[in-house]
């Protein structure tokens, strides 16, 4: 051993005060960059919280509304009137709902009115809140063929801050409309119960409190999912939509999780390791990542143009089949590489074939893991709009495809329509045609459709707010489906990992 | 104190550790430790490092060497929910090393380790050693400069790899690789140098140099060295510090423990009838 | 036995099918794009149909973009139309730069019948209209197939997301591999990877009718003009849509960093932030670039978002306060115009998808190259 070197001259850091102070400095730093990374993650998440609270309470109204279809189709003034029937001795008196008088002037011809039975001609506009777009006011008893009567009354709200405009509101109570049910068919009248909500078609105007009804029928409380789309925003629903989504996505199942664990199942178990498995293999990788549009692209001259499969429900659903079908092949080779091959050469040893081995033993137990991609994958497909608009999916559809249950439905064919017609022409007593059994199971597949996210496409695109709430509505639930779905793979896959015993 | 295992039939007792001579670096006092999974390491160890000497750790696979090698520099801090009890104190400030009111960080300044697989960065030669200096904040170029090469020649790799220090650390060979490792742990002119098994993933030649590096290194800095290989422990070692089953069995100059070990465990261990 | 071969190899047969039905897609996709697009680049026969308006006597007036006043071979004309002066209706022949007449046998002056008036054109776009344009407008009643302008909407969006995406993300996934705590990491991954489960409408609706308003107002605070449609709006949102992939993959990459060389850096006495920068960035660098790159790819196909806010019509600019159109809206925004089968703007539509697909492809192999190094290199 030599004589021990004195400790370097310039080796600052033996200094532990200055040492303490060179880690206050970096742990400040450190500290710093802790607090922004967990800002950063905050603001992303509430970023998701934002906008779905945003969805919410812009589609709010059109989620929650529920309206009397007859009457708001077409509104005051032309034949339909709708609100609360009530029985009042022999008659019939029907309340119509407090409407808000949109354009009137607070004047003092207005103001002359209030407390008055007025009687208006007008329209009105569709909304949250009824609204009557009024062109002409007046007295009952001068307005001749008033659309509404009732009595005026006029709210005035006080200025928030002074300086401001107070706020003036005209609401009409409508009063009892006396109802002339003469002309109602029987079968109708006896339909009418106290406090039901009707609609009538109306022979007049109503006149002075009082008009004749030439049907009533109960007036069918509309809502968002059970409604088409329309070019009334308060009136339009999401029923084609969510129904179009259903069944494209039945499509999508049917093609991508067959079809993507049967190939996760080759490249894991069967594919030998050579240079055509490993170009599968990026290809697949390529595949996850082609954009949506390009496969919208490939639909068009494909599907639609050289098989002329049409701008129809299959097109989609194997679009979107095929699109997220890496996603599913992904998915199962993970699940069937998580197995150990000890069960592999369990069975193999136990003398079952390759294939008995799968079916029996890496099938049931890489299921789950298949499950949970398959949900991924419908999750995904469930929200893709570009490859259904470039493949031409209709925005405005007012009518459902065939229901695919039951696949066989008696009805009467157009043949048998007009045999009958003929037949009866001649002879009166003949007695009409019976339905009988047709096949309709696959008809759904070749109609056309609309989808929730091509709806809420549609919606954001058009100016009016009103139509931006079912969007916002239509987000809702889609982001509901979606965020579900995911959900429900991150528990899958939760319990997955802690159910694995091996 | 006594020991709960017994190897074989025979029946022993911890002897007692022997006081070092000379200056103390640290002091290990009735310290256990537990891993977060409740498992107990050690168990109440008592011991001296002593200065600017070499102090090996040996004993069989699973005794614990590690595991106290790693209490030295507060590593187990980096996983939640370990435990130390008992105290290291590091002189001469007679600050307790595994106290929690002291900084981590200010420890693993003063205490630098080197590891059993070599871990340089994936950063250059030049880089990898200058490492310390930089996360210090260190700016002067010079000093830097002169660091590295200081640190480099101190760790015997200066000669080859003054020509390319700009290369990927990552593209040394293994004996290298633990040369640099070890001259980046010098490059911050550490109080104590722990090393954990450093030779054990290296060839005979290497494994020579790094030993040789040893000896030469307690010029400057106190080392503390686990090793599986009671012949380097021999050779390098000062004193040497028997541990099984997470005691600490015998501790005592190396010489004296190798040729008349007072506790028959240690003479069992080192005749190789149980590890 | 026997039986059972026989059953084995028919689903082997069909396993097989299964999995090489990737490439069949890959090559159904890569085939429908050439097939439009070939042609959209190479001379297709056109017939010039004259309108059934054109009856009796008409006279020829051509109207020409480069020659004179005469109907000469090659003179590119795109339309023959009617024009109606008083009594006397003459034949109007339009240019374009995409046609090209072979024949036509009438020259200006001629009093021509229907049936006499024979015009065969050739028809295609030039790789030089299609990378020297500076507009794109294929339903224009001049078309335009200025590719460039695509290309300068998609990439300021696209710079616009990376802007957010990339530190945000980058940030996230060293805070989740290197703070966090295992635990909370378990629940607070797949949640932000909700953020890119998201259906991309939605976000269009959130960037269109919730940001695009916000920053209409910032922008209001300084004076500023801006647009319903923008760049910016699309960018900020599709920047937050691809922040769960860069978190995601590039924390995947920096556990995948041993355990060792975090050790040797904390053994140096470096804080977490140091060790992150100066070691795991360095040691992941080839799975985060995977990460910004599959990103990247993401972000220049992501069509819905920019659809919506960034507006319809191209624009050749790079100032993202302003609307413009990037290739996947371009083709959103044809394909809603129910282009006519076969047509030059049908075509049109599967060339700029052709560029499109090249274009996440190249990121795409790149980014797949890259991960499965740094998936070997540990
Ligand atoms: N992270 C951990 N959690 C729980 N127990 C651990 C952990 N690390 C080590 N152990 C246990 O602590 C005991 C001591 O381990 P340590 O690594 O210190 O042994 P060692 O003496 O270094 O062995 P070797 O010579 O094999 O490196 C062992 O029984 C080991 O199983
Ligand atoms: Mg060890």
């Amino acid at each position: 051993m030599t004589e021990p070197t004195p400790p370097t001259p310039d080796a600052p850091m033996r200094d532990v005060a200055a040492l303490r102070r060179n880690i206050a400095s970096r742990k400040r730093a450190d500290k710093s960059f802790f607090i922004s990374g967990a800002l950063i993650i905050f603001v992303s998440l509430g970023i998701l919280a934002v906008l779905f609270g945003n969805l919410l309470s812009e589609g709010w109204p059109a989620l929650t509304q529920t309206y009397y279809t007859k009457a708001d189709k077409s509104g005051f003034g032309r034949d339909d009137l709708g609100g609360e029937i009530t029985r009042v001795g022999d008659g019939w008196t029907v309340q119509i709902p407090l409407a808000t008088l949109s354009d009137i002037k607070d004047s003092d011809v207005s103001k002359g009115l209030v407390g008055k039975k007025v009687g208006i001609v007008g329209r009105l506009r569709g909304g949250a809140i009824p609204q009557i777009i009024v062109r002409e006011i007046g007295l009952a008893d001068q307005i001749a063929a008033a659309d509404i009567t009732g009595t005026l009354e006029r709210t005035q709200t006080p200025p928030a801050k002074p300086g401001d405009e107070a706020e003036v509101v005209y609401n009409i109570l409508p009063g009892p409309l006396a109802v002339n049910v003469d002309k109602i068919p029987a079968e109708e009248k006896s339909a009418l119960v106290s406090g039901t909500p009707v609609a009538f078609k109306m022979d007049d105007r109503v006149k002075e409190g009082r008009f004749t009804a030439r049907s009533v029928s109960p007036l069918i409380t509309k809502n968002f999912f059970t409604s088409f789309p329309s070019r009334n925003p308060g009136e339009a629903g999401i029923l084609s939509a969510w129904v179009g989504t259903l069944l494209v996505m039945l499509v999508t199942m049917l093609a991508a999780i067959p079809l993507g664990a049967a190939a996760g199942i080759y490249l894991e178990e069967y594919a030998p390791k050579n240079r055509l498995t490993s170009i599968i293999e990026i290809n697949i990788a390529n595949l996850a990542g082609v954009p949506s549009i390009i496969w919208g692209l490939m639909a068009l001259g494909l599907f639609v143009y050289t098989l002329a499969l049409g701008r129809s429900v299959l097109t989609a659903g194997l679009t979107l089949g095929l699109l997220v079908l890496p996603i599913v092949i992904i998915a199962t080779r993970e699940a069937i590489r998580s197995i150990p091959n000890t069960i592999r050469e369990a069975s193999i040893g136990l003398g079952a074939t390759k294939w008995q081995t799968i079916r029996y033993h890496i099938l049931p137990y890489s299921m789950p893991g298949i499950l949970t991609g398959s949900i991924i994958a419908m999750s995904r497909a469930i929200g893709e709009t570009a490859p259904l608009v470039t493949i031409g999916a209709l925005t405005f559809i007012a009518f459902l495809p065939r229901s695919p249950i039951p696949p066989i439905q008696r009805e009467i064919s157009v043949e048998q329509q007009s045999t009958y017609d003929l037949a009866v022409a001649k002879d009166p007593s003949t007695p009409p045609p019976q339905p009988q059994l047709h096949f309709t199971g696959g008809e759904w597949l070749t109609s056309e459709f609309t989808v929730m996210p091509i709806q809420l496409f549609q919606w954001v695109s058009r100016p009016q707010l009103e139509f931006h709430q079912n969007a916002a509505a239509t987000g809702v639930v889609l982001l509901a489906m979606t965020l579900t779905l995911n959900g429900l793979a991150i528990f899958l896959r939760f319990r997955l990992r802690r159910n694995l015993k091996w | 104190m006594t020991a709960t295992a017994t190897p074989g039939n025979l029946k022993f007792t911890a002897t007692p550790p022997t006081e070092v001579l000379g200056p103390v670096k640290a002091r290990v006092k009735d310290f256990s430790f537990h891993y977060a999974n409740g498992f107990q390491a050690l168990k109440s160890i008592n011991l001296s490092v002593a200065e600017n000497q070499v102090t090996a750790l040996i004993g069989p696979s699973g005794c614990g060497k590690s595991t106290l090698l790693r209490s030295f520099n507060r590593m187990h801090d980096l996983y939640a929910r370990n435990r130390y009890h008992g105290e290291i104190i590091l002189s001469p400030e007679n600050i307790n090393l595994v106290g929690p009111e002291l900084d981590p960080i200010e420890i693993r300044m003063r205490v630098s380790m080197v590891f059993q697989k070599p871990n340089p960065f994936p950063k250059s030669i030049f880089e990898n050693v200058a490492f310390g200096l930089r996360v210090r904040g260190e700016r002067n170029k010079a000093y830097v400069n002169q660091r590295v090469e200081e640190s480099l020649r101190g760790a015997a790799l200066w000669d080859e790899v003054k020509d390319r220090l700009d290369q990927s650390g990552l593209a040394l060979s293994g004996g290298q690789q633990q040369r640099l490792c070890i001259a980046r742990a010098l490059a911050t002119d550490p109080e104590i140098l722990l090393f954990d098994e450093p030779t054990a993933a290296l060839d005979p030649i290497s494994t020579t140099k790094v030993e040789d590096l040893v000896v030469e290194l307690k010029k400057t800095v106190t080392i503390v060295i686990v090793t599986h290989n009671m012949q380097q422990a021999a050779r390098v070692a000062d004193y040497t510090a028997f541990m099984y089953l997470g005691e600490l069995i015998e501790f005592d100059v190396t010489n004296k423990l190798f040729t008349t070990p007072t506790n028959p465990m240690t003479e069992q261990y080192l005749t190789g009838r149980f590890g | 036995m026997s039986g059972q071969r026989v059953k084995e190899f028919f689903i082997e047969g069909f396993l097989f099918i299964a999995g090489a039905s990737s490439i069949l897609i890959t090559l159904g996709i890569v085939f429908v794009l050439l097939y439009e697009t070939i042609p959209f680049f190479a001379w297709q026969s056109r017939a010039l149909h004259l309108p059934e308006a054109v009856a009796g006597h008409t006279t020829v007036s051509a109207v020409l973009v480069r020659a004179g006043d005469e109907v000469v071979q090659g003179t590119p004309i795109l339309e023959a139309a009617i024009v109606e002066d008083g009594a006397r209706k003459s034949v109007q022949l339009v240019a374009s730069q995409f046609t090209r007449i072979n024949e036509i046998n009438v020259k200006v002056g001629d009093s021509i019948a229907r049936d006499t008036l024979v015009i065969s054109a050739d028809e295609r776009v030039r790789f030089t209209d299609f990378f020297g344009d500076r507009l794109w407008a294929p339903v224009f009643d001049i078309p335009r197939f200025g590719i460039w302008s695509l290309i300068t909407g998609t990439l300021v969006t696209t710079a616009v997301a990376l802007m957010v995406a990339v530190p945000a993300g980058t940030i996230s996934a060293i805070w989740l591999s290197e703070y966090c705590n295992p635990a909370l990491r378990e629940w607070i991954k797949p949640t932000l990877e909700l953020l890119a489960a998201v259906p991309t409408v939605v976000y269009g609706y959130f960037a269109l009718l919730v940001v695009t308003p916000l920053l209409q107002r910032l922008f209001g605070l300084v004076g500023y003009d801006l647009d319903g449609f923008n760049m910016l709006s699309a960018g900020l949102v599709m920047g937050i849509m691809i922040i769960p992939y860069i978190a995601s993959l590039s924390e995947d990459a920096m556990r995948a960093v041993p355990m060792q060389m975090r050790e040797g850096s904390y053994a140096m006495g470096a804080t977490r932030f140091q060790t992150a920068v100066r070691v795991l960035i360095p040691a992941a660098l080839s799975g985060m670039t995977a990460a910004y790159i599959l990103a990247i790819s993401r972000a220049v196909g992501e069509t819905m978002i920019v659809a919506l806010a960034a507006g319809l019509q191209s624009k050749f600019t790079l100032d993202p306060t302003e609307s413009a159109a990037t290739i996947s809206a371009a083709i959103v925004q044809a394909v809603m115009g129910d282009l006519p089968h076969e047509s030059t703007a049908y075509r049109a539509v599967f060339a700029a998808g052709l560029g499109l697909m090249i274009i996440t492809l190249f990121f795409n192999i790149a980014g797949h190259m890259l991960r499965k190094r740094y998936r070997e290199a540990y």
